[in-house]
């Protein structure tokens, strides 16, 4: 694990918005504050947190689809900030991403062909019989029927969408994939088929992913470290088996507890930490330790000063005065 | 698993919508009880008819649907043949609902208090002030601080756990004996899941109320059930006690579901997941509605669906495999 390249590099990334609430003054919001952490090229690492951790903008960051306030973000050796518009138009082939919603990420006047063909014409100077020769390709790499590349998006299930978002990030072979809650709007049955679908193509075209998701069992499943953000901070990374056998911060902790485990015969007994009240707004960020306010175990100490994230053990970083280790 | 009083029986509901194609069946032939005091958590994926089923319970099935045929018994009335006007005694009194998304079931325009309190006047006839008193009295009870303040409150204030909380004090606000519950935390964050799937157990054992939970997530099955219907294309595939159908599974499709959820404790584990998707309610396959996506199908399966088959443990499974176990066909 130690000797891995390191493909993405990010240092001290931050990013504000803005916001004018009617009469009053201008606000901060803080959605990314001051995050640094590596992705080391052909793994896996998932993001997770609650709604307005963060986890989304810094994918969008990542993409360059939202300008940074603040940081270093270096991709395969090179800084973002220091790169030409055509270099920028480069990088962007390598770095691409699959949403969420696979109902509003595609065009609905678009055929498939189009859809998935546009990196392609954008970036490449393949002829149209290549390119179309590479869309079908990329339709059975990613599990579809080829002989619907004449069809519209709505012609399409969830999950068939889905893939052809899937089949459109993987176009160019790009080197990182970003993936942002890419299973959260599809059934069950389905959702193990794009995470299995997004393991083999991680293997079949040496794929990197950044896996962003709320839900932890399939963080878990996918992932092979983990990044828990809350409120715009990260407060835990490290390996998945860690994360789960160990966790070091509270809130890592009630949230491992407060996933409903498929199994009712531990549902009586099974140690669980439920937090009171609600994740605070990012524009009236608390003092000290964000997680102060709801966390069982803060201190004086966690109200005034903020806890900066340190490696506790070998590969395991966490952002927390009283780290709890069983 | 006695049938004593239940608190609702449906008995063979068939529910429509009428397209350009003609009716197209939402819901086919759907039976089950809810007893006081349980909860029946009915599983499944989108277009399995599972929020269907719900609506026809609340009577709110609009045109272009209707009920076909079967019957919903709350207690002893009917409610397939109630009156609108009778129904609007019945819905919030002692049927309530609480939905998947709490803004949009939220009017933006009055005070919390206000709508609480508008069902509370409405069925136990209070006045203003011990209205209000009650429905400080209920914010206080589903956890909800500073509840004279959020009394006066707008519902775009609040956070999407505490509008869920606003909406189970709603719900709870005159005692129903059936509440159901439509997805209720999926579009909540996990931490808040974890707080309101708690309010909705301490509620059931402190009101004796019974439950009818419709979600998609089998972990929060395993959390809250008593029993389970598995539903599949309109139609109940497999039911069972929860502990049961998790260690057993009985139907291809309910252990599909299970292979394709992560177990989260066990390491490496392979995901199998279920070829294919649900088939849209207008293009149902002949036979068995699960077999062009069953691993087992047979032939059999092809040409008959099965019928609900009952095994001696009180479990059933639509499946013919279930019939070699020594299930008889009834229903």
């Amino acid at each position: 694990m130690s000797e891995q390249k390191v493909l993405l590099e990010v240092k001290g990334l931050k990013k504000y918005f803005e916001i004018k609430d009617g009469f009053r003054k201008k606000q901060l919001l803080r959605a990314v504050d001051d995050i640094s952490f590596q992705v080391f090229e052909g793994e896996t690492l998932g993001i997770v947190g609650e709604s307005g951790c963060g986890k989304s903008t810094t994918g969008n960051l990542l993409i360059h689809l939202l300008e940074k306030t603040e940081g270093t973000i270096i991709f395969n050796g090179k800084n973002f900030d220091t790169l030409s518009n055509e270099e920028l138009r480069n990088l962007r082939s390598n770095i691409q991403m699959i949403f969420q919603d696979p109902f509003s990420s595609l065009n609905p006047r678009m055929r498939v062909k189009d859809i998935i063909a546009e990196p392609l014409r954008t970036h490449t100077n393949k002829s149209t019989r290549e390119i179309e020769q590479e869309v079908i390709n990329l339709m059975e790499a990613v599990g579809l029927d080829p002989s619907y590349i004449n069809r519209y998006p709505h012609e399409f299930s969830g999950g068939q969408r889905q893939r052809i978002g899937i089949a459109r990030a993987i176009a160019l072979r790009p080197k990182l994939v970003i993936c942002d809650e890419p299973i959260s709007a599809l059934d069950v049955s389905i959702q193990a088929q794009i995470l299995n679908l997004l393991i083999q193509l991680q293997k079949e075209f040496k794929l990197t992913f950044i896996f962003i998701a709320h839900g932890l069992p399939a963080v878990k499943y996918i992932s092979d470290r983990i990044a828990v953000m809350y409120l715009g901070k990260i407060v835990e990374i490290t390996t998945r088996d860690q994360l789960f056998d160990q966790p070091l911060h509270p809130y890592t902790m009630s949230l491992v507890s407060a996933v409903p485990l498929p199994d009712p015969t531990i549902r009586d007994d099974r140690e669980r930490m439920i937090l009171e009240g609600d994740v605070p707004s990012n524009v009236e960020i608390p003092s000290g330790c964000r997680f102060h306010t709801r966390c069982p175990f803060a201190t004086d100490k966690c109200k005034n000063e903020s806890p900066v994230l340190v490696e506790f053990e070998p590969g395991h970083e966490v952002a927390c005065f009283y780290p709890q280790a069983k | 698993m006695s049938d004593m009083n239940p608190i609702l029986q449906v008995k063979d509901l068939h529910t429509s919508f009428k397209t350009n194609a003609g009716y197209v069946p939402s819901v086919n032939g759907v039976s089950f009880h809810v007893n006081k005091r349980q909860t029946l958590a009915v599983v499944g994926e989108s277009g399995s008819g599972k929020s269907v089923t719900a609506l026809s319970i609340m009577g709110l099935i609009e045109k272009p649907g209707k009920i076909e045929k079967g019957s919903i018994q709350l207690g002893k009335t009917e409610l397939t043949t109630t009156k609108e006007k009778e129904y609007r005694k019945i819905r919030g009194n002692e049927i309530a609902m609480i939905f998947q998304e709490p803004l949009t079931s939220l009017n933006p325009l009055f005070t919390i208090g206000n709508q609480i309190s508008e069902s509370i006047k409405l069925h136990q006839g209070l006045n203003k002030n011990s209205a209000k008193e009650k429905v400080i009295e209920l914010l206080n009870h589903v956890g909800i601080p500073r509840a004279e303040k959020i009394y006066d409150s707008y519902p775009h204030t609040l956070s999407g756990g505490m509008r869920q909380r606003v909406m189970i004090a709603m719900a709870l606000s005159c005692k129903p004996k059936l509440l159901i519950a439509d997805e209720p935390t999926t579009a909540l964050d996990v931490t808040i899941q974890a707080q309101i799937l708690e309010l909705m157990k301490k509620l059931k054992k402190d009101h004796d109320t019974a439950i009818l939970l419709i979600t998609h997530d089998l972990g929060v099955v395993a959390e809250m059930a008593d029993n389970v219907a598995v539903m599949y294309a309109g139609q109940i595939v497999e039911y069972a006690d929860v502990f049961s159908l998790f260690k057993d599974p009985k139907h291809p499709y309910t252990k599909g579901l299970l292979n394709s959820t992560p177990k989260f404790f066990e390491k490496n584990e392979k995901l199998e997941s279920i070829r294919g998707t649900v088939p849209p309610p207008n293009a149902m396959p002949s036979g068995c509605r699960f077999n062009p996506r069953c691993p087992f199908a047979m032939e059999k399966c092809m040409k008959e669906n099965p019928p609900l088959i009952e095994l001696d443990s009180g479990r059933k499974s639509r499946c013919w495999l279930v019939e070699d176990e020594g299930g008889n066909k009834n229903e």
